[in-house]
């Protein structure tokens, strides 16, 4: 109803979307009976799932200490990259990523990413000089242990990247934050980053002791990648472009905009918003306020600015 | 980016529904008492400029409602004209609190552009300790200046900056004073986590919208209880419980309900309950109304967040100096009270509307533990909420080992928590074979727990409701009498106590019990297959001896 998925198109044409039932649906089980437009009807429940989603996320994040603001956002899986961009200006995010595949992109993912390997040990020690020699010690004793399991694993040797995350409360708090631990950080050091973190995340920081409950080590081991400089293509029969109308979030209104199929979109090159951009497994809907980059590997990039 | 109007009511409603949760997370992540953190011992609530609840966050249960009359109380009571933004209010006295004195309640006005209030926010949080006559939990104090300092609704941060000096009061007072800095910071946190939501609400649709929003589903809420109450039964019903004592003086005491649907209203008369009495078990007015709200909100609308159109057709009635509406100086820091009076509206009504279920435990017979931990040297307090049964209902059986459901929401405390805090090695926790009240659908089991103490600890058992059992309905049968706890069981000097204050030394023991709950539906339909479930998974043992009613001491110290 809001040209967000190309109905004619629908998994690449082989599966047909009856749009006239959709439109009877809503007509007679949302619209008729609040008295609203279908097109209203429709664009109103897209807002209330939208600002319900981008609430729950922020409710996520702020449990884990983060802020949505400080990071992309991943849309993949079919319905990734439609809910994607309304989702990225409800939270204000600074950009959102279309990877290539998005309706496929957790095997591809499988395949293509870097080997990751996790250990941690339990400290439970309060932060002071004594215990952060120790826990140099505890570290090193860590990244021995996991690498040599990981080499295991692998069936060769690794020269894997390494990174340490420390759990941190207060003395009394029971929920930890996870800080970066660099061996050899001073008692010092590391507390202030600590508190700099509490103050930063919640508004408010003690002058309290704290405890390190536990380490954990990050290695990183490079992986083979396949090939993305070709850019992965679907061997697509979607036309490059036609004219297509859509729901505009920036204008609030049905505008006139471009369908183009994602193949045909140029390495570099920046396109602005209203746009839907269609693949077989997929499609994006990018709103007026919005603009999409594409890089070498084909990965899409969207940038907003505010309206 | 642009909004459809009809969808914003609704948009407005779940975004303040939002920040009330970004609050409550902001609580949990940061506060420094188990109590807070583990149990949920808390409250957490959005209200617009009047002082009406827009939008709150599970804390405890029965504090549905808990801050309205408390916002009501420091409208009325403070000059509101001379709050500024960045300023909190700090309150616990609690004819106005809606709470006992531990429950320390922050307020903050929202200046959205510096002109008027726009909005309140508030958070209540148990605080471990604020230099009440007994360290923990204080449960024979007489009268209020044994329950601590009092805080009568006074600016403790002005236009942001913390009120030093005031602050020196409060930690002079507080027994545990790193504790209450610490909750007092995550409070704090909550409230200027939930003002940068609202601010963004009113950056995002501008005030007279979002007020018209709230009016909308103020007015939706009101019509949809208003419906749901014409589902209900008309007319008045009774119902009567016994409160094992006031920990003071030997006498049970007497809680009653009349309750009375009209088409338009209903009516929670507490007026034929006992007048106030000397020990601490007298409640604070709001208590009572938040307590009446909870079980209005189940039985009319319980599956939508709460907001202030959910009780306009609720009317709660206990004069000043009844039990349930306590007035100064009484005491009223046992809010076991108000659990075991939870369910005295359903005790009434439940002849009358068939989906509500037969009795629960009846209690939160938990208990406290404090003292000097056997490692750190440290001095600690700690708590821990006991499972009980739930009474079986027209579907199905009872619960098991649940929350009172008047704390539903809250959590006990993990066993790998009180055995690292606190000097209270765990032998055992268990479910109680034939616990339950036998029905067609039986009632939920109760627990055993036995504890060693691996350090000195003084122990204050919780309950109140150890004398008298519950209620089954519909031939089902009431659940043996058990909420109590055993003092160095298997010695001379055994002891069965209800609320007990006693001091273990280390390698002493302890066994706490939580009673099931009732049956629903004679015992002689029971499902065969069900039956035969129960014997095989030990849920009933028809070897075992009757469980006999316990009698137990109170009001003592040992």
């Amino acid at each position: 109803m809001l040209g967000y998925i190309d109905t004619g198109n629908f998994m690449g044409g082989s599966m047909n979307v009856a749009r006239d039932l959709a439109e009877t649906a809503l007509r007679t089980h949302v619209a008729e009976p609040l008295g609203l437009s279908v097109e209203d009807a429709a664009r109103s429940i897209f807002d209330v799932l939208i600002s319900r989603t981008a609430s729950s996320i922020k409710e996520m994040m702020l449990e884990r200490g983060l802020d949505p603001g400080e990071f992309s956002m991943l849309g993949f899986g079919g319905c990734g990259p439609l809910l994607g961009p309304m989702l990225q200006n409800e939270l204000e995010m600074p950009e959102l990523v279309i990877p290539p595949l998005p309706s496929v992109f957790s095997a591809w993912g499988m395949l293509a990413s870097d080997l990751s390997f996790s250990d941690s040990v339990s400290v439970l020690a309060t932060i002071s000089d004594a215990s952060m020699a120790a826990l140099a010690e505890t570290a090193e004793a860590l990244r021995s242990r996991s690498t040599a399991a990981l080499a295991e694993k692998v069936g060769r040797p690794i020269e894997p990247s390494v990174a340490f995350l420390a759990r941190v409360r207060f003395l009394g708090q029971e929920h930890t934050l996870s800080i970066p631990y660099a061996p050899g950080d001073d008692a010092a050091t590391f507390l202030a980053r600590f508190s700099d973190t509490h103050q930063d995340r919640f508004g408010h920081t003690f002058r309290s002791e704290a405890e390190i409950v536990s380490l954990m080590v990050k290695l990183v081991v490079v992986a083979e990648k396949p090939d993305l400089a070709t850019r992965v293509r679907a061997s697509s029969t979607l036309t490059a472009s036609a004219p297509h109308r859509l729901f505009d979030q920036a204008a609030g209104a049905m505008v006139d905009c471009e369908k183009v199929s994602r193949d045909a979109l140029e390495q570099g090159r920046a396109y602005p918003g209203p746009l839907l951009v269609i693949d077989e497994g997929s499609s994006l809907a990018i709103h007026g306020n919005q603009t999409l980059t594409v890089d070498e590997h084909g990965m899409l990039s969207i940038a907003r600015s505010e309206t | 980016m642009t909004i459809s109007k009809a969808a914003e009511t609704e948009i407005v409603s779940a975004l303040f529904f939002s920040a009330a949760e970004q609050m409550r997370r902001t609580l949990v992540r940061t506060a420094f008492n188990a109590v807070i953190y583990e149990v949920l011992d808390f409250g957490i609530s959005i209200a617009d400029a009047q002082g009406r609840m827009v939008a709150e966050a599970a804390g405890i249960t029965s504090f549905i409602g808990g801050n309205d009359y408390a916002l009501k109380m420091l409208i009325e009571n403070m000059d509101m004209a001379s709050l500024r933004p960045g300023d909190v209010v700090i309150l616990n006295y609690p004819y106005w609190n809606s709470a006992h004195m531990s429950d320390a309640l922050l307020m903050s006005p929202v200046f959205v552009d510096g002109e008027a209030i726009d909005m309140f926010l508030c958070v209540r949080a148990h605080w471990l300790d604020l230099g009440a006559k007994d360290p923990g939990y204080v449960i024979d104090s007489t009268n209020i200046h044994q329950e601590g300092l009092i805080l009568p609704g006074v600016r403790i941060i002005k236009e942001g900056k913390l009120d030093a000096d005031l602050w020196k009061v409060l930690e002079a007072n507080s027994r545990l004073p790193e504790a209450i800095r610490g909750d007092f910071g995550a409070q704090v946190a909550c409230l200027r986590t939930g003002e940068a939501c609202v601010r963004d609400i009113y950056r995002k649709f501008g005030r007279e919208r979002v007020l018209a929003a709230i009016e909308a589903f103020f007015v939706h809420a009101d019509e949809k209880t208003r419906q749901a109450l014409a589902g209900l039964p008309k007319g008045s019903w009774s119902a009567e419980e016994w409160l094992d004592d006031d920990g003071v003086t030997p006498d049970m005491i007497k809680m009653a309900v009349d309750v009375t649907i009209t088409d338009e209203r209903m009516t929670v008369d507490y007026n034929r309950s006992a007048p106030m009495v000397e020990g601490p078990i007298n409640v604070p007015y709001g208590a009572t109304v938040s307590m009446a709200k909870t079980y209005f909100k189940y039985l009319t609308s319980p599956l939508t967040p709460s907001n202030h159109g959910n009780f306009m057709a609720l009317d709660v009635r206990a004069e000043p100096g009844n039990m349930f509406h306590a007035v100064y100086p009484s005491s009223t820091y046992m809010p076991w009270t108000h659990m075991v009076a939870f369910e005295l509206i359903a005790k009434a009504l439940a002849p009358v509307i068939d989906w509500l279920p037969a009795a629960s435990g009846g209690d939160e017979p938990g208990f406290m533990a404090m003292g000097r931990h056997h490692r750190t040297g440290k001095y600690y307090v700690i708590s821990n909420n006991e499972g009980i049964g739930w009474g079986g209902t027209h579907l199905h059986d009872g619960a098991t080992a649940l929350q009172h459901p008047s704390t539903s929401t809250v959590r006990n405390t993990p066993i790998e928590v009180l055995e690292r805090q606190a000097n209270l090695f765990h032998e055992g926790l268990e479910l109680i074979p034939n616990s339950g009240g036998p029905g067609k659908h039986r009632g939920g089991l109760g627990v055993r727990r036995a504890i060693r103490m691996v350090g000195d600890t003084e122990i204050i058992s919780m309950k109140k409701k150890s004398k008298t059992g519950g209620w089954g309905l519909k031939g089902g049968e009431s659940s043996p009498v058990r909420n109590h706890m055993v003092l160095w069981p298997g010695e001379a000097r055994e002891k069965k106590v209800g609320m007990y204050r006693a001091k273990l030394k280390k390698g002493e023991r302890l066994v706490n019990y939580s009673a099931g709950g009732s049956g629903w539906g004679d015992p002689a339909e029971r499902n065969a297959a069900a039956a035969r479930y129960d014997i095989e998974n030990g849920y009933v043992d028809p070897s075992a001896e009757p469980i006999e009613p316990v009698k137990v001491e109170t009001y003592a110290k040992s």
